[in-house]
């Protein structure tokens, strides 16, 4: 294989993994074979079968269906989550680039705390302090704490075009700050804000599962495939499937996004590869 | 190096309080009252208020927050209310069990990811190296608790090798082997993939095309002229993985059993035992500071070029 075949190799497995998740998500209602949240006294912790090709958990839910149903969760917190992080950062870096002076200061100040935070510990602290911790209150949690590094990039980049000729000419026909960012500096930004969202959709999933997983997520018996990693502890020695099968889906779901990420930014921006290994 | 090392001590500061007030300013928008739920279901409301009093409870927020960092600044974090005593006596006593797993687990990592990305930058573009890159990628991809649970399925369940958790006597290899080696699992990838293209980068250079010609041998070429410079860039590597690591920890010592502070914020999770959790975080993320902190000062020391005041190409970071 030559090395460009290699990148889109990768990029190419990313996008179909990242597929085949997103249309087993939306197409839930008709893919799942059961109700993911029909309990059946009778078939309790069947190993997997014909009928439940994943096997069934302790309340005899098809454990098949749950994982299909647990990817429209992981799939809307990464993205959403992803959404806000990049609109906070869009905000603060623009306004940090084109402010200057001791706004600039300011806000990078901040930008340079909240990068050295460990972010998922503090996505943890705060989602304890929650009476009920939802599926909601996550994507928000992990929105608002991963928008640093997009600040920065966005900074960056206002920075280096703010004194261009164009940009002095859309302000001298009465465009505002808000109007140049979205024509002139994010389109220039495009490819690693792309690269460097797609690979927080995989980071974002992984925390999800993991604070789900702690019991500070998705609660039972919503089907998050970290709670059901969960669930599925306590009959680990007996009946494995019930953890093995949504640690898979949450396995190849990171997997896919890294790869999509991996792969886009060969692509879109080889100079990258030094600086996000 | 003092003025380098004085600057980086006085820019912790400002991070350290940072979250000392976001968790400040959480726990005190938090509807509940702490003093209610330390004082139990039968407490008079005498008691009660006793123990606002006693707790601080009643005085304004400016007070209690200045109060709260001056309790950070001299190691008071707090007062757990289902083990009736400070928060920092439960963390003193949990701390050498989770230093002892996140060394092991780096300890994993850096062998197995070093070796891994040396070879495959070696073979550049063989199998081997699309093995270990696709590994890697495994690797970080991997969520590190549900690792851990088929790590017991498979060497505890099935071949019966090692204990399925706990901590044994003294938390001896036997028991530290499962959750070291789940917990290295992201790390090893990191590792494997930055040493790779550190290698990569370092070997096209012109010293080492001069000492080829001057037939130094290969083995000497690595280990004397590349691993150094490719060194440099897996040290800031090492810190940023950090905070997986302490994070994944929190995960990984509940999986296991591991008598961690990971597993001590876990249980606190069960109960709503907030002060232990808060507390917890503080302590890991300071820990996480300050180790980063350490790595600076060690890159500095390999690469001088960092010592300077406008240098800014360190971190590797976007």
């Amino acid at each position: 294989m030559s090395r460009t075949n290699r990148r889109s190799f990768t990029l190419r497995i990313g996008m179909v993994l990242v597929l085949m998740l997103v249309v087993s998500a939306l197409g839930a209602d008709f893919l799942a074979p059961y109700d993911p949240y029909k309990v059946d006294i009778g078939a309790v912790m069947a190993p997997p079968s014909v009928a439940h090709p994943f096997g069934t958990d302790y309340l005899g839910r098809d454990v098949l269906s749950r994982v299909i149903y647990g990817g429209r969760i992981s799939l809307s917190i990464g993205i959403l989550a992803v959404l806000i992080s990049g609109l906070v950062g869009t905000a603060v870096g623009a306004t940090a680039g084109f402010a200057g002076g001791w706004v600039d200061e300011l806000l990078m100040r901040m930008t340079d705390i909240v990068l050295s935070f460990p972010t998922a510990l503090l996505a943890l602290a705060v989602m304890a302090i929650f009476e009920n911790p939802t599926v909601g209150k996550i994507f928000i949690v992990l929105g608002l704490v991963g928008w640093a590094n997009i600040a920065r990039l966005v900074r960056a980049e206002v920075m280096a075009v703010k004194e261009r000729d164009y940009i002095t000419a859309a302000r001298s026909i009465g465009l505002g700050p808000l109007a140049i960012v979205v024509r002139h500096v994010l389109p220039n930004t495009l490819g690693t804000l792309l690269v460097v969202l797609t690979l927080g959709v995989a980071g974002n999933i992984l925390t999800e599962a993991w604070l789900s997983f702690l019991g500070l997520g998705a609660q039972p018996p919503v089907p998050s495939w970290g709670a059901m990693i969960t669930e599925g502890q306590f009959f680990l020695t007996s009946r494995p499937w019930v953890c093995a099968f949504p640690g898979f889906a949450i396995l190849l779901t990171v997997l896919g996004f890294n790869m999509l990420g991996d792969g886009l930014r060969d692509v879109l921006d080889p100079r990258l590869k030094r600086a996000m290994p | 190096m003092l003025t380098f090392i004085l600057r980086r001590l006085l820019a912790l500061i400002p991070v350290v309080w940072g979250i000392a007030t976001i968790v400040f300013a959480l726990m005190y928008l938090v509807p509940g009252d702490p003093a209610r739920l330390m004082a139990g279901q039968n407490a008079s409301p005498q008691t009660i208020e006793t123990l606002r009093a006693k707790m601080g409870l009643d005085r304004p927020v400016h007070e209690r927050y200045a109060l709260f960092l001056a309790g950070l600044a001299s190691g008071d974090l707090g007062y757990s209310y289902r083990q009736r005593r400070p928060v920092s006596q439960v963390i003193s006593e949990r701390f050498p069990a989770t230093v002892k797993l996140a060394l092991a687990s780096i300890l994993i990592a850096l062998i197995f990811g070093v070796s891994a990305g040396i070879l495959a930058a070696r073979r550049h573009g063989s199998v081997l190296d699309y093995g270990v890159m696709g590994l890697s990628l495994l690797g970080i991809s991997i969520p590190v608790f549900w690792l851990g649970l088929m790590l017991i399925v498979v060497f505890s369940v099935w071949l019966g090798w090692l204990p399925v958790g706990g901590y044994g006597e003294s938390g001896g290899i036997r028991h530290l082997l499962l959750p070291a080696l789940s917990l290295s699992a992201i790390s090893t990838g990191y590792f494997a993939r930055i040493t790779r293209s550190s290698f990569l980068e370092v070997m096209r250079q012109d010293y080492i095309l001069a000492a080829r010609t001057r037939g130094i041998p290969e083995s000497r070429i690595i280990f004397r002229h590349s691993l150094r410079n490719a060194a440099i860039p897996l040290v800031t590597v090492i810190g940023t993985n950090l905070a997986g690591l302490l994070g994944g920890a929190v995960a990984t010592e509940t999986v296991f059993a591991w008598p961690g502070i990971g597993r001590a914020i876990y249980d606190a999770i069960l109960v709503r035992d907030l002060p232990v959790v808060e507390g917890g975080v503080i302590f890991l993320a300071f820990v996480f500071v300050v180790s980063n902190l350490v790595i600076d000062l060690l890159y500095a020391w390999i690469d001088p070029r960092v010592r300077l005041p406008g240098y800014s190409g360190a971190g590797g970071e976007l």
